[in-house]
């Protein structure tokens, strides 16, 4: 008896049920690194095509680790890099928060587009942890086994993205 | 505004995930910027990226696979007319054992070439056998197959992870060679120096111009410096794998090598004035993809300098 234990991710339900567990993540992952859906979403799927192509050599678990591996890969041979300008759409979750007068609201939009400038101006690596967690919800022991790192170092580029955000944000 | 003063370095990371001690949250909420930070997590809260639709976007993979997969020709057949057939028929055949040329020589061994320029945080590698080698900043690496080795070319330096296969598997150096079946370690060569780690399994390491092997075993580097002289070292130590955490670490090493890193790794030229003691040691951690960071932690140790970057130069000033 052989051929009985499925390797790699080869089987369709195999593959398909790991594009869903991690191709979201890592979407958002790359949109962090590249300010771009498209560039993202096209990295997403030149990833997974690997995945394909070496299905026989990459173990269900070690997926998502391997695909991270292989998109940021994929990144660094792009040759263009645009500068990171992200957009964020609003969640929707209770209603519209009111505002006292017009300069209360005027005042929340400044403060929001600042944050927004603050984050794209993170160093890369701090900017993808941070929102990682903060917009994906991923735990710090989850981002260090995806991106390779130590979950000490996630803590630590937690810490200097939140230093950095509230310097970079002194203006108000 | 008061500088940030935490009484460690991932104080913040450990509030964002409620494991601050009832002390320390008191601590962190008596702070004046505590409302600051408290009102930019509630923004982040209500902020998501883009949809990203699953379903959509899987469909779409599936069809470029399919594409890809079928042994569809990538161009479409040309049926030319017999007369114009006839007059390129010579030329045809010109380019046809021209192309035979280059195909044989492309495809002879199989020799795949990787790089890594400076300025590259990382390349992951993924060899022809199932390998892979991950490749500092200003590193290369060819790998071919033959029938009684897995060959692979390196200058600068690569963590390898080895899979197995009855022939050995070989890394050149021009500082010397690595041979293994399967395992994992890191092989460093630049300027004279040559260093290997194991992480995994055995290998075996050689010296250029020495005849002796010298086998290490999981958690054990052995090195050669410029001197000749060959160094044991008990416990992998940080300075070699290092970079695969995404930083730079040296202890007690000589400023140009630091300086020599710190360009490979942010793609610097950094000016250095005859004055400079380029010989002293110091012990310099930096990570490698944080300029401002790295540049302050490894230069700000040289005493009587100070540094200003421009462009991609960095330059030295002597204090007055």
């Amino acid at each position: 008896m052989k051929g009985n234990i499925p390797a790699g991710v080869c089987e369709d339900v195999v593959y398909e049920s790991v594009y869903q567990e991690v191709a979201p993540k890592l979407r958002n992952f790359l949109y962090y690194r590249t300010g771009s859906a498209e560039n993202a979403g096209d990295i997403v799927q030149e990833s997974f095509l690997r995945l394909w192509e070496n299905c026989s050599k990459v173990l269900p678990e070690k997926a998502s680790a391997w695909l991270f591996r292989v998109s940021e890969n994929v990144f660094f041979k792009q040759k263009a890099r645009a500068k990171v300008v992200l957009k964020y759409e609003w969640r929707q979750r209770g209603p519209e928060p009111t505002y006292a007068s017009p300069q209360d609201e005027l005042e929340e939009r400044e403060f929001q587009a600042q944050l927004e400038a603050a984050i794209a101006a993170l160093p890369d690596g701090a900017r993808e942890v941070f929102l990682l967690n903060r917009m994906d919800g991923l735990k710090y022991r989850e981002i260090a086994e995806l991106l390779g790192i130590s979950q000490k170092a996630v803590e630590k580029r937690m810490h200097r993205a939140l230093v950095s955000l509230r310097e970079l944000h002194a203006g108000i | 505004m008061a500088t940030p003063n935490f009484k460690d370095d991932t104080f913040l990371a450990r509030w964002l995930s409620g494991e601050l001690s009832v002390e320390e949250e008191a601590e962190l909420r008596s702070r004046p910027d505590f409302a600051a930070y408290e009102r930019m997590m509630g923004n982040l809260n209500r902020m998501a990226p883009p949809a990203f639709d699953t379903k959509e976007e899987f469909q779409k993979l599936k069809s470029e696979r399919a594409l890809r997969t079928s042994a569809a020709p990538q161009q479409p057949v040309l049926h030319p007319r017999p007369r114009l057939m006839r007059r390129i028929l010579p030329w045809s055949a010109a380019a046809a054992v021209a192309l035979l040329l280059v195909a044989w020589f492309l495809l002879r061994p199989g020799t795949d070439s990787f790089e890594a320029a400076n300025g590259d945080q990382q390349l992951v590698a993924e060899l022809t056998d199932g390998s892979t080698a991950r490749l500092n900043a200003g590193s290369d690496l060819a790998f071919a197959v033959t029938t009684t080795e897995r060959s692979a070319t390196l200058n600068g330096e690569a963590y390898f992870e080895v899979e197995k296969a009855a022939i050995p598997f070989v890394v050149q150096t021009s500082l010397g060679e690595v041979s293994v079946l399967g395992t994992s370690f890191n092989v460093y060569s630049r300027n004279g120096e040559m260093a290997v780690s194991c992480t995994t399994g055995k290998v075996s390491v050689s010296f250029e111009g020495d005849a002796a092997d010298y086998p290490i075993t999981p958690g054990q580097s052995v090195g050669r410096n410029r001197l000749g002289e060959i160094n044991f070292t008990e416990t992998t130590s940080p300075e070699e794998l290092d970079w695969l955490s995404g930083k730079s670490v040296f202890i007690n090493r000589p400023l140009a090598e630091i300086l020599d890193e710190l360009e490979r790794q942010f793609d610097l030229t950094v000016e250095r004035p005859a004055a400079l003691n380029l010989k002293e040691t110091y012990e310099v951690t930096f990570p490698n993809d944080d300029l401002d960071t790295a540049l302050g932690m490894a230069l700000g140790s040289i005493k009587g300098y100070k540094h200003e970057l421009e462009g991609t130069t960095i330059i030295l000033i002597p204090e007055e």
